[in-house]
């Protein structure tokens, strides 16, 4: 290409927007439980874990992206989609990386969503506006949004995820997990969960799942309402306070007035010893329903 | 958000009183020019800021200079020159470094090495000019000041001008054609 | 002339500031000399990118409250925690420093809650109910957790607001509604606390309230820009 085409391209690719998006296909050995970091602003990332000590990435970058940057050691493989110093305006790259099954993931985007599956490192994901899904049975997870609504559906992982506004949704959980959202949805299904720690300040909490022997469930909010649906030959005690809620049970007794005098109602009975149940509300109604 | 040549003359008249929130509003005005501008002149983003921040505190204090014979944006982009320039000189002075071939700051913020044959964009080619080019460059071709101009801020003589701007256009040309 | 005579006045000529006689000597060779013909042609696709850069970069945040501070000759954050230490304006390394220091502060107000959570894992009708209404220890440890929260609350918000220009729109919208959304339930909580001082529960929910948003601020304090 004669010289003055370089030069005019780019000094238009600073001037006007940029040339067109460009393909990625590379790959590197990486360990086979070695940490993978990635980090995207915008567009996608998909991490799915295979059988090979490779970590390859393969998908598009956004116009105006200045380059992936892909290295490492092996026991830590970089992957990043650099962007111009003083950007102007620049697509989102939709990246496709496959890890060795064992890794563990540090995925950081800012709009772009995260997809993770058949990972069974420790899996820490973070993200302000993109929507975080992880399947599969990570060691541990950890996901926080901004707005971004959250799913994991991860067989006996511990873990926490948290949110300002974005749902969260923790499905098929075993272990031991904490979930706290500002006004966002909180919802956890599951079998035996061993200890579950919901937290929110107007969101509802919604937990439907099994306690195991001695688990323990605790849900708190300000406002936002919260339903338990447990089985019905749950062994527990239960404690449930409200303070301007109301609060219903279908596992027997009814709430009493706290005071004669002051706002407040507490419930506190139990099914044998075993679990246990927390729920504290302020204003937010609490339901104990049986499966 | 950009104030016309009449709401501007009554924000400086106000600001030149004492208001600080019409001098606020000329700020929003006006910050992005000075910005690009020290960004540019710098090649440094961080120490963009603090330049950008510096001019704007001198322009508060000279305001009462300001006649109308110009622009507004015109008086503080020759304000902000001239903070650009003694920062500079400042710190040349505070750190008396000795390099003979034409002391080249590094550009701080991540610039990756460029790849062979790659391109570089014409905004980081620019920051990665020596200083007194990088300057005379600036100021001619992307601000469309002139030779005459230019020397009197710098305080050069035209014909040095003219020679960094020519070293300047050959070191962006061969950078960004490699 | 020759072309190295052109190289030292193509700039001038390009410009348009080449002297008549010579602008003519240069257009000749010009004609005649493809190499530097090119080169010509690089200079005026330079100067014309150049040009066309953007006149107006907008800094990545808001510059305006470190120089209303300067203007006026006063700080703008307050010294740690009532200190009072003077100190500059510095814009993302003192936001960095501040967001690390709350992480102290969120922890301790952590540990008040850990606290309170262990205190309530006596067995269920033990004793806990209704004390006499004033003083409990439960509000003692909401009024140490309080004015940590206030002090933390008040820096993080500052260091949000310096940044607005650098998180997205729909984060900034995000933020400022759950920031309200928290206010308005401790507000509420607050309230009842104040009809109601011996309450054992609300402390501890204050306390949670106070965690999360701090925890939020200080997410938001880390967010990356373009966030």
């Amino acid at each position: 290409m004669k010289r003055i085409g370089i030069l005019a391209l780019a000094v238009a690719a600073a001037a006007f927007p940029a040339v067109a998006q460009q393909r990625v296909d590379e790959k590197r050995p990486a360990a086979k439980d070695g940490v993978v970091e990635v980090h995207n602003v915008s567009g996608s990332v998909k991490v799915t874990g295979w059988d090979r000590d490779q970590v390859a990435v393969t998908g598009t970058l956004g116009k105006g992206t200045e380059r992936l940057e892909f290295t490492g050691s092996g026991a830590r493989t970089i992957i990043r989609v650099v962007l111009p110093t003083f950007a102007h305006h620049v697509d989102g790259s939709d990246l496709e990386i496959m890890v060795p099954l064992g890794s563990g993931l540090e995925v950081d985007t800012v709009s772009a969503d995260i997809t993770v599956g058949k990972v069974s490192g420790e899996v820490n994901l973070e993200s302000v506006s993109g929507e975080i899904t992880v399947a599969g049975a990570p060691k541990r997870f950890n996901a926080k949004t901004v707005s971004g609504d959250i799913e994991i559906t991860a067989a006996s992982a511990p873990g926490r995820a948290k949110s300002v506004s974005g749902g969260i949704t923790l499905n098929g959980v075993q272990g031991d997990v904490e979930a706290g959202s500002v006004s966002g949805t909180i919802s956890v299904k599951g079998d035996g969960v061993s200890r579950t720690d919901i937290e929110t300040t107007s969101g509802d909490i919604r937990f439907d799942a099994g306690l195991a022997k001695d688990g323990r469930l605790d849900a708190k909010t300000v406002s936002g309402s919260v339903e338990l649906t447990l089985p019905a030959a749950t062994i527990a005690d239960f404690d449930v306070t409200t303070f301007s809620g109301n609060i219903t049970n279908e596992f027997g007794p009814a709430a009493k007035r706290t005071s004669e005098y002051g706002p407040g109602r507490e419930l506190s009975f139990s099914t044998g010893a075993g679990g246990r149940v927390v729920a504290k509300s302020f204003s937010g109604n609490v339901h104990l329903r049986k499966k | 958000m950009s104030a016309d040549g009449d709401d501007e003359r009554v924000l400086v008249r106000a600001a030149q009183a004492g208001d600080l929130g019409s001098f606020e509003r000329l700020y929003r005005s006006t910050v992005g020019l000075v910005h690009a501008l020290c960004l540019r002149m710098s090649g440094n983003a961080a120490l963009a800021e603090e330049l950008t921040q510096d001019a704007f505190v001198r322009a508060w204090q000279k305001l009462a200079t300001f006649r109308g014979e110009s622009a507004f944006a015109t008086w503080l982009t020759r304000l902000t020159v001239n903070v650009v320039l003694s920062e500079r000189r400042e710190r040349k002075r505070r750190e008396a470094r000795i390099t003979m071939a034409a002391d080249l700051e590094p550009f701080a913020g991540a610039v990756p090495a460029a790849r062979p044959g790659a391109a570089l964009d014409l905004e980081r080619a620019i920051a990665s000019l020596p200083p007194q080019a990088r300057h005379v460059f600036v100021l001619h071709d992307v601000q469309g000041w002139e030779h005459a101009e230019i020397a009197h801020h710098t305080g050069l003589a035209v014909g040095t001008c003219k020679a960094h701007l020519h070293r300047a256009r050959r070191l962006l040309r061969e950078v960004l054609s490699p | 002339m020759n072309c190295r005579d052109i190289a030292t006045r193509l700039d001038d000529f390009v410009d348009g500031t080449l002297s008549a006689a010579d602008r003519g000597a240069v257009a000749l060779h010009l004609e005649a000399c493809a190499s530097c013909r090119e080169v010509e042609a690089e200079m005026r696709t330079l100067a014309a990118g150049a040009a066309a850069l953007p006149r107006s970069i907008e800094p990545a945040r808001d510059l305006w409250p470190g120089i209303a501070a300067r203007i006026q000759g006063e700080t703008v954050t307050q010294g740690r925690f009532g200190a009072g230490r003077r100190h500059r304006w510095h814009h993302l390394g003192a936001l960095a420093a501040a967001a690390a220091a709350l992480v102290v502060v969120s922890s301790i107000v952590t540990t008040l809650i850990v606290a309170r959570r262990d205190a309530a894992t006596a067995p269920a009708g033990s004793g806990r109910r209704g004390m006499a209404a004033g003083v409990t220890s439960a509000s003692l440890e909401l009024s140490q957790a309080r004015g940590t929260y206030e002090a933390a609350r008040r820096q993080l918000l500052a260091a949000l607001d310096a940044r607005r220009s650098s998180l997205s729109p729909a984060t900034l919208k995000v933020l400022d509604e759950n920031v309200r959304i928290i206010d308005e339930a401790v507000h509420q909580m607050e309230s009842a606390l104040a009809r109601d001082p011996g309450n054992q529960e609300l402390p501890s929910l204050l306390v949670t309230a106070y965690r999360q948003e701090i925890d939020m601020l200080q997410r938001a304090a880390g967010l990356p820009a373009r966030g």
